[in-house]
């Protein structure tokens, strides 16, 4: 039987010596915590790792999967869910004033102790089912640290509140600055025609860039992140995020041109006006539009060219 | 007619003034990445396939890209406080910025450097000609001919710098003295022809050949009356001491070690993802000797960031015999030649310390790089903070992993000392083979200097 096999027909088939090597390294007895109720929380961890999609040699994900896991984090958190006084007294003084700290940075309008709070009681878990209480805890599997989990928790209920909050605001009215771009003053016959062309190349670039680069101008120019911030997240330098994007820039800019000449048949004077006209106003575009982010217009990740 | 500079800005310009805001927050959110994935990919643990998946999905999604600037934002403040490093990181400071004037330290060493290399070339065209170098290959030159060189040799040589090349007189002279004969002593060994693109490009090197003799004196230092090279006063001169070993050039190397795999054929076809000797350090294909990449979402994850520094940090490996090398293939395994390369021997790997139940043992993949201080010591190491460790030169022993990201470099002193880098450019030391490890932090501070 492979090992693949052995994992997903026997979850609990872990070899024992290897359950209790990971049962010392968690340190979970200091939580109380038994050795069946952490294998139990191994073999969640890797059924969930297995449903996500493992491909290649499975034998070999779960041995990679188990090494890497953090272990020490699952044990307080299953002793969390099981309502271990001390390891929530740990978590609390661990891990509080990092939540409200990453809260605060997420949410600058104010509202990140409201964020962090309501994260807190889900962690707590305040909703009772089947008697039991259900804690934020449980979609814990140990693959990062809890520290940073939390922080992508922390991100996601905040995206979602941002989006609940917008689906529940008017309409913007037709003199709303944002329903509608200001036009140039000066009347230029040629700029609908200029940007259309000029929408239809962008989108085309981009969408066939990278997924990274996609990533990278997503980051710098939709969500106004700093390179710095950029470069953590994609573990790259500032300095390397920098550099990416120019060279995307050169990329797009030298496609759009092949664009518009090819397919529009632009010469490079008609190119010239077209990027200074459309550039001058260039809130008839839509970002989300151009960086393949808007709903509806999400394309399938097989349909990009990757180069 | 715009450059191709003020298009690339005017594309940045059409991207910043886009509207934006109004159809991400719509986006609907299906089949987006849960925040234990995540969290995993933002710390590089995911397998490179899914993480790549991820990234294609956050390259796509509004609501997903949203996350994970929030994330960003978040871990960014969080790193700024509760988990900034013990140790100061580095600091970044523009090159620039450390010293207004220190621009100019490098520009003039170029300068002076630049000057002494047109001086050594024409002052070498002047004393080597081709004619001259045939000839001196066929007859030596009797001593009594020779001129002996002189505090002044150098200030006579100068003024011919200036010299008309119709006029020999000077230049002629200078030919005669010991430095002149030694170079083209070494030159003739060599066997090598004296073009002047090479003598303006290549100063005379040390006579390292053998047969050929010592190196010639300092230009400056006068030569004892009657020494003409190495022959004093008609009579030999005691032999000069013995050439100090010096490894042969790379291409020889690599010469020999083609003979080598000729000799004995690779058993493993998969790529050498690592190749070190017990001298050198750890070298992945295609990367710097320091810094090992191809760990990793993306490839290369903050490999800049990686053991240049860390490297100065622990002591340099002990000089031992360079005919101990080491090669780690992409299926995981390990062989040792100690015979620089002519035959291979496969390293033992303990049964993995993760083994599953049944007591099958995975292939080892995912080894990235490794350093080996003496000749039987060698330090591996892989991703998801893989370390192992052989201090006999046979087998290896997994130790502690200090993180479960990906290790990209090793540098090690001993079996007990050794410092490892991190995808992300963290380093863990050891000091006590590897049992513990002690966070050095990073080596770059990301976060610190404003980015727009």
């Amino acid at each position: 039987m492979s090992l693949y096999n052995l994992h997903m027909h026997a979850p609990s088939g872990l070899d024992p010596s290897v359950v209790a090597r990971l049962f010392e390294r968690s340190q979970a007895g200091r939580w109380g915590l038994s050795v069946e109720r952490f294998q139990a929380v191994l073999d969640a961890s890797v059924a969930h790792a297995i449903a996500g999609g493992a491909a290649g040699n499975p034998g070999t994900d779960i041995e990679r999967h188990l090494s890497s896991l953090h272990v020490e984090d699952m044990a307080l958190a299953a002793a969390c869910i099981d309502g271990h006084e001390p390891a929530w007294e740990h978590f609390v003084a661990e891990h509080r004033a990092l939540l409200h700290r990453a809260a605060d940075a997420i949410d600058s309008s104010g509202g990140g102790r409201d964020l962090a709070d309501s994260v807190y009681a889900e962690l707590f878990g305040l909703e009772i089912r089947d008697g039991k209480r259900q804690s934020l805890f449980r979609y814990f599997h140990g693959r990062s640290k809890l520290a940073t989990w939390l922080r992508a928790v922390l991100a996601q209920r905040h995206i979602d509140r941002v989006r609940g909050t917008k689906r529940q605001d008017p309409l913007p009215d037709d003199g709303d600055s944002l329903a509608a771009p200001v036009r140039s003053t000066t009347p230029d016959p040629e700029r609908e025609r200029f940007t259309e062309a000029m929408r239809g190349a962008l989108t085309a670039t981009i969408a066939a860039l990278a997924p990274r680069d996609r990533l990278r101008l997503g980051c710098y120019y939709a969500q106004d992140l700093k390179l710095a911030a950029i470069g953590r997240l994609l573990g790259e330098h500032e300095a390397t995020v920098s550099r990416h994007l120019a060279r995307t820039r050169r990329e797009i800019r030298a496609a759009v041109e092949e664009r518009l000449r090819a397919e529009h048949g632009m010469d490079a004077h008609a190119i010239e006006e077209c990027f200074q006209s459309v550039t001058g106003d260039a809130g008839a575009l839509d970002l989300d539009e151009l960086l393949g982010t808007a709903p509806g217009r999400k394309k399938d990740a097989s349909d990009r060219s990757e180069r | 007619m715009a450059s191709d500079f003020d298009r690339d800005e005017s594309v940045d310009r059409l991207l910043r003034g886009a509207s934006r805001g109004r159809a991400a927050a719509d986006a609907t959110g299906t089949g987006c990445v849960d925040a234990e994935v995540f969290a995993a990919w933002a710390e590089g643990a995911l397998p490179a396939d899914r993480a790549l998946d991820v990234e294609r999905h956050l390259a796509d999604c509004g609501r997903c890209q949203a996350m994970a600037a929030a994330f960003a934002r978040a871990d960014v403040a969080a790193m700024t406080t509760s988990e900034a490093p013990a140790v100061a990181p580095v600091k970044v400071v523009p090159f620039e910025r450390r010293n207004p004037m220190r621009w100019l330290l490098p520009v003039a060493a170029g300068t002076m450097a630049a000057t002494l290399l047109v001086w050594t070339a024409v002052r070498n065209l002047d004393k080597f000609t081709p004619d001259d170098t045939m000839a001196r290959s066929t007859t030596a030159a009797p001593a009594d001919e020779a001129v002996p060189a002189s505090p002044q040799g150098d200030a006579r040589q100068m003024p011919a710098l200036a010299q008309p090349a119709g006029n020999a007189a000077a230049p002629r002279e200078a030919k005669t003295t010991p430095e002149a004969n030694a170079a083209t002593a070494g030159r003739i060994a060599r066997l090598e022809p004296a073009p002047k693109t090479e003598l303006a490009l290549k100063p005379p090197a040390p006579a390292a050949a053998p047969g050929a003799p010592p190196p010639a004196a300092e230009p400056t230092r006068p030569a004892p009356a009657g020494t003409v090279g190495g022959v004093v006063g008609g009579v030999a001169a005691p032999p000069p001491p013995p050439p100090a070993i010096v490894p042969p050039p790379a291409a020889a190397q690599a010469d020999a070690r083609a003979m080598a795999e000729a000799v004995q054929p690779r058993v493993d076809p998969t790529p050498v993802v690592a190749e070190f000797s017990s001298q050198t350090p750890a070298m992945v294909r295609g990367a710097s000797p320091i810094v090992q990449t191809g760990a990793g979402r993306g490839g290369a994850r903050g490999g800049a960031a990686g053991g240049g520094a860390a490297a100065a940090k622990v002591a340099a490996p002990a000089q031992v015999p360079a005919t101990t090398r080491w090669r780690v293939f992409s299926s995981g395994r390990v062989e040792r030649s100690t015979d620089n390369g002519a035959t291979w021997e496969a390293a033992t790997i303990e049964p993995s310390t993760t083994g599953l139940a049944g007591g099958a043992t995975p292939p080892l993949t995912g080894l990235t790089g490794g350093a080996a201080p003496s000749t039987l010591t060698c330090w591996l190491i892989g991703r998801a903070g893989l370390v192992l460790v052989s201090t006999d030169g046979r087998s290896f022993t997994r130790v502690t992993a200090p993180t479960t990201a990906d290790l990209i470099s090793v540098q090690a002193t001993d079996a007990r000392q050794a410092s490892v880098t991190t995808a992300n450019g963290l380093v863990f030391v050891t000091s006590d083979g590897g049992r513990s490890w002690v966070s050095k932090g990073s080596e770059v501070e990301l976060w610190k200097t404003p980015g727009r």
